[in-house]
């Protein structure tokens, strides 16, 4: 309880303080009940919000395709292996973020091979890029957050009895039959925390747009950066950063319910 | 004595010879990346007259002139420091210190257009001379701009045939659409600080609004690349030495101030930096150390390129305003927050806390 208030409600409290101040034209604010702060930084920057839940709702269905395969081969084909292949998704995490996010900038790179190759399949016209556009920001959102995804569907997967399957086989289902009404239902708490950690820090992530985006890619973690270290309005973005919050509560208590309760009664 | 001074901006030596020379202990960091980031981090403890335990940092005039108005510049005693009669003519009276008594300049610089002449082949399109030419559909997120809302702007004015040294919000406006269409339209790939030149020496732009000093350094490893002043005109800048009000150091940085406006010094630190050294004779010294260096038009710019250059004019707090928030044209597209993310606020508050007098 009381790191919660510690770590939690006090930063929360200053927060919600800037949010409602005035700023003056050198950073200097004053609390002033300003609620007008919390409609302007939803005026403003409409498009960034919009543009941040795309990219995170992408980027998660990305990786549950990429992970879940990903994460059953691990856990059922693995054999002697398993902890080997486990700890291959982890080794990036050796390295930091921001390097991880900028080796992808010289692999994608306009002169570099990969974009090349493209060209030559002509699935990027002769002159066209990949890096600056919200392709770019979308893949490096699901690399940097596939582990998030795959550990936690590896866990619920690993937990399920094979036995199950096997019965579910024996009483004549068949092999994708079997997987639809056993195993996948069983790992849906896996799907469910995986989603959850990826999309709430993929749709506050900056590094990524800002590092392999464009002017037209900027998410919202940009537009509080900015705010924060360029013009010094630090209450806009502390009411940025509220807006933000509150919607991600509402998506997260949907998706709770909608899935949530489907694990239970299933 | 400590100094905060840009990355890349010196050599190795005249730190050191400093200090043998005249027996004052010198620590040199290379931390100041950025005016404004550079601002909020000092914000607090300045604002308090506490130290930030440095003597020396190097604002960019437009941060110089906001300093100054917050009271946290010493004056610098002109009998401690007889080399500034060496300060050039042209760089003696500028609008933020009319006598220079809280700054001297450390160097300068030219903002233009670098392009890579290989890659511009490539496109099949003739080289640019001006950022009309780089507007055009061939350079389609080839090219970048920089954040810094003086060059961006005042170059885009420039091309609109607007003076920046005079500039108004009102003055400004094609500017500004200028910039808005340039943005929206995908035709610019990003806005950058320095980061231009990775984008530039490894082919993913074709053209960038540079400064020319880092074009100096960075033809060493790739001679494709090309810096031009458009013939509309470029934009000058100074960073500028200031001692912090706080400094215990005071003499020690007179002393440092004074050491480095001796021509010969001076000269040491351009072949370093690579850019425009604004102390009188550094030329001729230059070129008796690095003759190449002396004769390279981005050091040492020819009369009628220095012609072509335009500082940006002071800002009022009032007109900075319209300029951090330009209104766009339709309201439903605010890509223009990107300036007013980028761009910088002007002091309005006088305080002092200077511990000399």
């Amino acid at each position: 309880m009381i790191w919660l208030i510690l770590f939690f409600m006090v930063p929360i409290w200053f927060l919600l303080q800037t949010a409602l101040s005035q700023a003056d034209a050198v950073g200097n604010t004053t609390f002033v009940w300003k609620w007008s702060n919390f409609s302007d930084s939803w005026h403003l920057y409409q498009h960034q919000y919009f543009l941040s839940f795309r990219y995170a709702l992408i980027a998660t269905l990305l990786c549950i395709a990429i992970g879940y395969p990903l994460a059953y081969v691990i856990a059922f084909r693995g054999g002697k292996y398993r902890n080997l292949l486990l700890g291959l998704v982890v080794v990036p995490f050796f390295t930091s973020y921001l390097v991880r996010t900028l080796a992808w900038k010289t692999i994608l790179q306009d002169e570099g091979p990969f974009v090349g190759f493209l060209r030559n399949i002509h699935v990027v016209s002769e002159h066209g890029h990949v890096l600056s556009t919200q392709w770019a920001v979308i893949g490096g959102l699901t690399y940097n957050f596939l582990p998030f995804m795959v550990l936690p569907i590896y866990v619920s997967l690993e937990k399920i009895d094979v036995r199950l399957v096997d019965a579910a086989r024996d009483l004549y289902s068949g092999p994708f039959r079997a997987f639809r009404k056993v195993v996948l239902p069983l790992s849906l708490p896996g799907i469910f925390a995986g989603s959850l950690l990826t999309f709430i820090p993929a749709a506050g992530d900056f590094v990524n747009a800002s590092l392999l985006g464009s002017p037209q890619t900027r998410m919202i973690g940009n537009v509080v950066q900015g705010n924060f270290l360029q013009t010094l309005d630090y209450p806009s973005a502390a009411a940025i950063s509220f807006v933000l919050m509150a919607i991600i509560t509402v998506l997260v208590l949907i998706y709770a319910r909608v899935l949530g309760t489907e694990e239970l009664t299933v | 004595m400590a100094i905060s001074n840009w990355p890349l901006y010196i050599d190795d030596k005249t730190v050191k010879d400093f200090q043998s020379a005249s027996g004052i202990s010198t620590t040199y960091t290379e931390d100041f990346n950025d005016n404004e980031e550079y601002y909020a981090k000092v914000k607090k403890i300045l604002d308090q007259c506490n130290s930030i335990g440095r003597d020396i940092i190097v604002p960019t005039d437009w941060m110089a002139n906001r300093m100054i108005g917050l009271g946290w510049a010493a004056k610098i005693d002109p009998a401690k420091v007889p080399n500034r009669v060496n300060l050039l003519d042209s760089l003696a009276h500028p609008s933020f210190d009319k006598d220079r008594t809280y700054t001297m300049p450390w160097q300068s610089g030219m903002t233009g257009l670098a392009y890579n002449k290989k890659l511009v082949a490539d496109l099949g399109v003739k080289p640019p001379e001006s950022f009309k030419d780089i507007l055009a559909p061939a350079f389609k997120g080839k090219i970048t701009l920089l954040t810094e809302m003086r060059d961006s702007v005042g170059l885009f004015m420039l091309m609109e045939g607007q003076d920046p040294s005079t500039a108004t919000y009102e003055s400004a406006t094609k500017a500004f659409d200028a910039l808005e269409n340039a943005s929206s339209s995908g035709q610019v790939r990003r806005f950058t600080g320095n980061d231009y030149a990775d984008d530039l020496s490894n082919g993913n732009i074709v053209a960038a609004m540079a400064w020319s000093g880092d074009v100096a350094s960075l033809l060493q490893n790739n001679p494709d690349l090309v810096f031009v002043v458009p013939p509309e005109g470029g934009m000058l800048f100074s960073d500028n030495m200031m001692i912090v009000a706080t400094s215990e150091h005071i003499a020690d940085a007179e002393a440092w101030i004074d050491y480095v406006y001796d021509p010969k010094h001076a000269a040491q630190i351009t072949a370093g930096a690579q850019y425009i050294s604004p102390v009188k004779g550094a030329g001729d010294e230059l070129a008796k150390i690095a003759p190449d260096l002396a004769s390279n038009p981005l050091i040492n710019p020819p009369e009628d390129v220095q012609k072509r250059l335009h500082v940006f004019t002071k800002l009022e707090p009032e007109e900075e305003k319209k300029f951090q928030h330009p209104v766009p044209a339709d309201p439903q597209r605010l890509t223009k927050t990107w300036l007013a993310n980028l761009c910088v606020r002007a002091a309005s508050r006088r305080t002092r806390c200077s511990r000399r007098g």
